[in-house]
């Protein structure tokens, strides 16, 4: 690291950024042991961070080669996961309905969207930056416009996802489930893009790391790998920024919005635990479970790790911090924190539940400090409600 | 240099262009050009398509039937496409929010059915007399249709019958009749020893509003309903009554119709009319208090934005304080529901005055006509859902 920098400060002025990230990008793969999970992320990551295929400002094409999988005898196979479609089509809601005509002033100190203490303002000045009032509530507004944009691009990962596992999985009652959840993502889309578009007017571009997750997730065949990585561990990292979110913002109709969305995700992530629970046990053979366990412990650490709101640093400080003072910056500011605290809080019980948190791999989870929240309960022991009274 | 282009622009189109748009990604980074960070972004038109209430405080209705009335009025059915029953209470009305040619145009129609009589139940029935020159009346009796969603505010007015009355009266002109039908079946069905008189004015036989409806009232309650029409321009071998509305022709149709002890009389009607009405219910000795009035006061005219732009509102309701922007184009019960406060409203067109407050600091300007009596203006009462502030104002709701 201390080398890469070195090097890095030689480059011009203007390269600089460019090629500090194509560092960032090469030591996230150096770390990688397993060669399958590099080969599984590796092109993506190439895909995202290299050649930002998600900022090119025209749609992005993304093969895809799984298997559509028909039952002719829609056999009645998984009670569990029936039992989610009914929850699901009653817990279905209408996106107009939410408190539309609630003016939402970003400016407005009275009723902030994320607390003043969201970002580090004290650290940020002892890095020579200082902000005055106006300027620390377009900061916030920025990073709230850049959360939401990366849960919308998510959505739509999700809504796309959500419909490729539909087709994919082998169960029945999980394809009928499936098709509430394709309804829940599109409405999740349709109701945070209307936030960000009639509310914001500020729509960020996708993260270079959240655009790796979704294009692995997309071209990879094996339908497990999808559900792993869309229903456990983007659900997940949803589940976590949603609620801070949810618990932090004083705008009563952001509030509102996300306490449905919640709602919704807390049966995605029930799906995903009860599929793979057991598929991972009966189904896949010691050396593919170990892959999954891995791929899931990389892309954990590179959610808690590269999911840094580099697109603000870009608008706003590119010339003023260099990029490890902003990483510094967000990874230790009160808001983040809480935000990677809730995120693990569901996503490592849930790794546990569905058999990915062997001896072998906890010693990692342990130097990455993740061990703590390992007793935690999983998605099928919590209901939307109890997720939302968790986070008061 | 010349000869090498060709070569370059052929080389071009070997290549994928994706894989151009990647090599200028990466070379545009290297060059200190990266990807813009974000758009900006305005109200797209999915937005706007999924908007059905816009108002704030409104609600939005769906047309459910309409029926031809005369050739002048339609009544339309409008249900709650929730399913919610729509409460109010006879001699109630809605106010109808039409957007035509991007402008939100308001008018107050009273139901003409009580909720009793309501098909199907949980509707209510407004019924609509095209004006000369409405725009609002104009287009509902030419353009609505089943399945249009309207947007609504209230029930809204108290022009209710309290108790059972000995003798109700009804006196109305014109589409005055509405409200008075739905009173009219409300009072016959609900009190058994009340009698109810229905005298109603109109221009011709074409123009009577519900004559089978009120037909068949009286036949089903012989000597408990009495209807008496009068026509200023009456067809041949008329056996009702001739003439306006005035204090003579009124007085002269109430002496013909018996009325004994204590009558409870509702007015509604246009507005020469009611004030001989009045004056002559005055003349027989009638006291005030007897004489209930509905008056469709002439559509509030839109006042110009004020001058400064936004102006800080404080709105003292239920207990609590809200702070919020009267933006320029907005009235200040507008500005105030869109940011959250929970501010008393019914009609939202000056008429009803459930959105009256106290102004307690500052100014503020209002659309007139509207309801508000001298005594409540010189005691600094003011509506909010025609008010805009010109100063940041101090408001108090009265406790409810």
């Amino acid at each position: 690291m201390m080398f890469n920098e070195r090097l890095v400060n030689l480059l011009p002025g203007r390269m600089r950024n460019q090629v500090a990230q194509w560092f960032e990008a090469a030591e996230i793969f150096g770390e990688m042991r397993d060669p399958k999970v590099l080969a599984a992320i590796g092109p993506a990551g190439v895909r995202g961070l290299l050649l930002q295929r998600g900022k090119q400002g025209v749609p992005t094409q993304m093969p895809a080669a799984h298997k559509a999988h028909f039952d002719w005898r829609y056999p009645h196979d998984n009670a569990e996961m029936a039992s989610l479609y009914r929850r699901a089509k009653e817990g279905q809601w209408n996106g107009d309905s939410l408190p539309w005509h609630i003016d939402v002033d970003p400016f407005n100190p009275e009723v902030p969207l994320i607390p003043a203490d969201f970002i580090d303002t004290a650290k940020l000045a002892s890095f020579g930056v200082r902000l005055d009032g106006r300027e620390e509530l377009r900061l916030r507004y920025s990073l709230t416009a850049w959360m939401l944009s990366q849960f919308l691009h998510g959505e739509q990962g999700a809504l796309f996802a959500a419909a490729q596992v539909t087709e994919a999985v082998q169960f029945f009652d999980g394809k009928m489930y499936g098709s509430t959840q394709v309804m829940d993502e599109g409405r999740h889309v349709e109701v945070f893009h209307r936030y960000i578009d009639t509310k914001l007017n500020k729509l960020y571009q996708i993260n270079d790391n959240l655009y790796v997750v979704i294009d692995s997730l997309m071209t990879d065949g094996r339908w497990d790998m999808k559900f792993l990585g869309m229903q456990i561990m983007v659900e997940g990292l949803a589940l976590g920024a949603f609620g801070v979110i949810y618990k932090q913002t004083k705008e009563p109709l952001l509030k509102e919005l996300l306490r449905n969305v919640i709602q919704d995700e807390a049966r995605h992530v029930h799906y995903g635990v009860v599929a793979l629970r057991e598929q991972f046990r009966d189904h896949l053979t010691e050396r593919e479970r170990s892959e999954r366990e891995d791929w899931a412990y990389e892309v954990a650490l590179l959610m808690r790790n590269r999911f840094m709101a580099f697109e603000v640093y870009d608008e706003w400080f590119a010339h003023r911090l260099t990029r490890s003072q902003w990483r510094e910056l967000v990874s230790t500011s009160p808001g983040m924190m809480d935000f990677r605290h809730v995120m693990f809080v569901r996503l490592i019980p849930n790794l546990r539940e569905i058999g990915l948190m062997s001896p072998r791999i906890v010693p990692h989870y342990e130097r990455a400090g993740l061990m703590r929240y390992y007793h935690g309960r999983s998605a099928d022991q919590l209901t939307g409600e109890q997720l939302l009274t968790d986070l008061h | 240099m010349l000869k090498r282009t060709p070569w370059i622009e052929r080389a071009k189109g070997l290549v994928p262009a994706q894989w151009r748009r990647d090599a200028r990604m990466v070379l545009d980074g290297l060059a200190g050009r990266p990807p813009p960070p974000y758009w900006s972004t305005g109200t797209s038109s999915r937005a706007e398509a999924s908007q059905p209430t816009a108002l704030p405080g409104a609600r939005a209705l769906r047309v459910a039937a309409l029926t031809r009335e005369t050739p002048d009025a339609v009544s339309l059915t409008l249900v709650d496409p929730r399913g919610e029953a729509i409460v109010y209470r006879p001699g109630q009305f809605f106010t109808l929010a039409l957007r035509l040619n991007g402008e939100v145009l308001r008018r107050a129609y009273s139901a003409s059915l009580p909720m009793a009589e309501a098909m199907p139940p949980g509707s209510v029935r407004v019924t609509i007399k095209r004006v000369a020159g409405g725009r609002v009346s104009q287009h509902l009796n030419e353009r609505a249709g089943a399945g249009d969603i309207i947007e609504v505010f209230g029930p809204s007015g108290s022009f209710v019958v309290e108790g059972a009355p000995t003798t109700l009266v009804l006196v109305g002109g014109g589409s005055g009749a509405t409200p008075l039908l739905a009173i009219a079946y409300d009072a016959l069905a609900r009190f058994p020893d009340t009698r109810v008189v229905f005298l109603v004015g109109n221009r011709s036989t074409g123009d009577i509003l519900f004559r089978d409806e009120l037909a068949a009232l009286a036949e089903r309650h012989p000597g408990r309903f009495a209807l008496r029409h009068v026509l200023s321009v009456p067809p041949e071998a008329w056996g009702g009554g001739v003439g306006m509305l005035d204090a003579e022709t009124t007085g002269r149709e109430l002496d013909g119709l018996s009325l004994e002890g204590a009558a409870e009389y509702f007015v509604c009607g246009p507005g020469p009319m009611m004030d001989a009405v009045r004056q002559c219910l005055r003349g027989r000795g009638v006291d005030a208090v007897h004489i209930r009035e509905e008056r469709f006061s002439s559509p509030v005219h839109t006042a110009a934005e004020q001058p400064g732009g936004d102006v800080a509102v404080t709105a003292r309701v239920g207990g609590r304080s809200y702070t919020v922007v009267n933006r320029a184009h907005e009235t200040v019960l507008e500005s105030a529901l869109r940011q959250g406060a929970p501010m008393p409203f019914s009609c939202t067109m000056g008429g009803c005055g459930a959105c009256r407050m106290k102004l307690r600091e500052g100014a503020m300007t209002m659309e007139e006509p509207n309801c508000l009596s001298a005594d409540e203006r010189s005691q600094g009462y003011v509506l909010t859902c025609i008010g805009r502030a010109t100063r940041a104002c101090v408001l108090e709701a009265e406790p409810s």
